[in-house]
């Protein structure tokens, strides 16, 4: 029977998507350049106030918020997600090209499909710096030193050069760029979920779905492609790579799955964008700083809920990685009840969205 | 939530499961809501993840655009009927399963 190779069918797939997509190009940079013109739109929201883990209903400071208040910590909410995929993207640029030199020749299609997606990552990269200038004033928020688990994956993927064979190496690279990906993917594809388009930044819609279409490209490349190496890749190889996925695998469930989601997300996400939209001067008469905020809603006992949307991101990943663990046939088997919920969520057995919101 | 919004209730069959969902929604945010057995990714048409076979009520669902072509064309491999539930908004009765 004649059998077609997975990875050759991926590529022949990602082609043809590829020149789908480009037959009218769609650079995202003009939306950005757009945004930097137009700076925030205090009439507008640039995402669903309800996913970030903020007790904006039941903190009685947070629920007297005036619109143009939601509106900038939104934006500065929005531009800090970009900037975090945009540090992820500079990293996915060198070992995209690393990645494919290794197993692929030089400019052949597979190699481009590769090169493509990195020329798409430079556009990115751009349209969000613009966007970071826009909305926080600065565009130099992009990079390790901002963002340092981001940093530790380079050196990390360093440590594995001459340990794996090539194949082993790009699907290393691909692998990881996936799981980063994932945690990546559930910011930019709930943050605006059940947001009214009436309320919402036009521009930043589109940068969500422009950026979305392409990503959706480089998820399935990472996997897909990610996969197929490391089936081709040798036992040894395929050990080591085992070993680090689970190693990632399990400090994702551990960091994701806690129950208390606003303890471990909560400095770097929500409380930590509080924090500096705080400083913005539309926030002048704001009663109290970030910490006195915390003290309060520690002494009222006031929790910060999980929004139904925060909740679907978490099914969702837990759905990628099980099926990942599945693909790899890698046995994951820590206690606890972080992994006890993963599992809840990847099964699809976790109570339901709307119970956890109403927690606090 | 698919039973919060607008358009007239309908039966849809996914898998062994028969849900009560409302006309025009998108098929894979009812499967999100019911966390049936349908597997999704990208959401974006481009990975193939979420492919089903629709068994029956073809003409009750929106027609193929874009993107979604070409990744069917990969994914089915010939089989016919194959949809991707991330495309597909759900205008009346039909009977789906995954493809896979």
């Amino acid at each position: 029977m004649d059998q077609v190779d997975p990875v050759d069918k991926l590529l022949r797939r990602q082609i043809k998507l590829f020149e789908h997509a480009h037959r009218t190009p769609i650079e995202l940079k003009g939306f950005g350049l757009a945004m930097k013109q137009e700076g925030i739109d205090k009439s507008k929201l640039y995402c669903n106030p309800d996913f970030l883990l903020l007790p904006l209903r039941e903190c009685p400071h947070l629920s007297k918020l005036r619109p143009e208040q939601l509106s900038v910590l939104t934006a500065y909410y929005f531009a800090r997600a970009y900037s975090e995929i945009a540090t992820s993207e500079s990293v996915a640029l060198r070992y995209n090209m690393e990645a494919s030199a290794a197993v692929f020749p030089l400019y052949s299609d597979n190699y481009m499909v590769l090169f493509h997606e990195t020329a798409e990552e430079f556009d990115h990269i751009i349209t969000f710096r613009n966007v970071c200038q826009a909305l926080l004033g600065r565009g130099d928020v992009i990079g390790g030193d901002f963002f340092p688990h981001l940093k530790a994956v380079p050196a990390m993927l360093e440590r594995y050069r001459g340990k794996l064979c090539a194949n082993g190496f790009g699907a290393m690279y691909l692998l990881m760029r996936y799981i980063l990906n994932l945690a990546l993917k559930q910011l930019e594809g709930f943050m605006t979920a059940g947001l009214d388009e009436k309320v919402a930044s036009p521009l930043a819609l589109q940068i969500v779905a422009g950026h979305a279409e392409d990503e959706a490209r480089h998820l399935t490349t990472s996997l897909e492609l990610g996969l197929g190496l490391f089936r081709r890749a040798t036992p040894r190889s395929r050990e080591l790579i085992s070993g680090a996925m689970r190693i990632t695998m399990y400090s994702m469930i551990d960091k994701r799955f806690s129950g208390d989601a606003a303890a471990t997300w909560n400095f770097e996400t929500g409380l930590g964008v509080l924090q500096r939209a705080l400083q913005h001067p539309e926030f002048a008469d704001f009663p109290l700083r970030a910490e006195e905020l915390r003290g309060l809603w520690a002494s009222e006992g006031i929790a910060i809920p999980a929004s139904a949307e925060f909740e679907r991101s978490r099914r969702w990943i837990a759905g990628q990685l099980h099926r990942l663990a599945e693909s790899m046939e890698l046995a994951l088997t820590p206690q606890g009840e972080a992994f006890e919920r993963y599992l809840a969520c990847a099964r699809g057995t976790s109570s339901s969205s709307e119970d956890t919101a109403r927690r606090a | 939530m698919s039973s919060e919004r607008g358009g007239r209730e309908i039966e849809l069959q996914v898998g062994d499961e028969v849900l009560k969902v409302r006309s025009g929604e998108r098929l894979i945010d009812i499967c999100e809501h019911h966390q049936t057995c349908i597997m999704f990714s990208c959401r974006a048409a481009s990975c193939g993840t979420c492919a089903i076979v629709v068994e029956q009520g073809m003409e009750n669902l929106s027609p193929v655009e874009g993107l979604e072509a070409i990744v069917v064309e990969e994914v089915s491999e010939g089989r016919p009927n194959v949809r991707l539930a991330c495309q597909v908004r759900i205008l009346g009765s039909a009977s789906i399963r995954p493809l896979t």
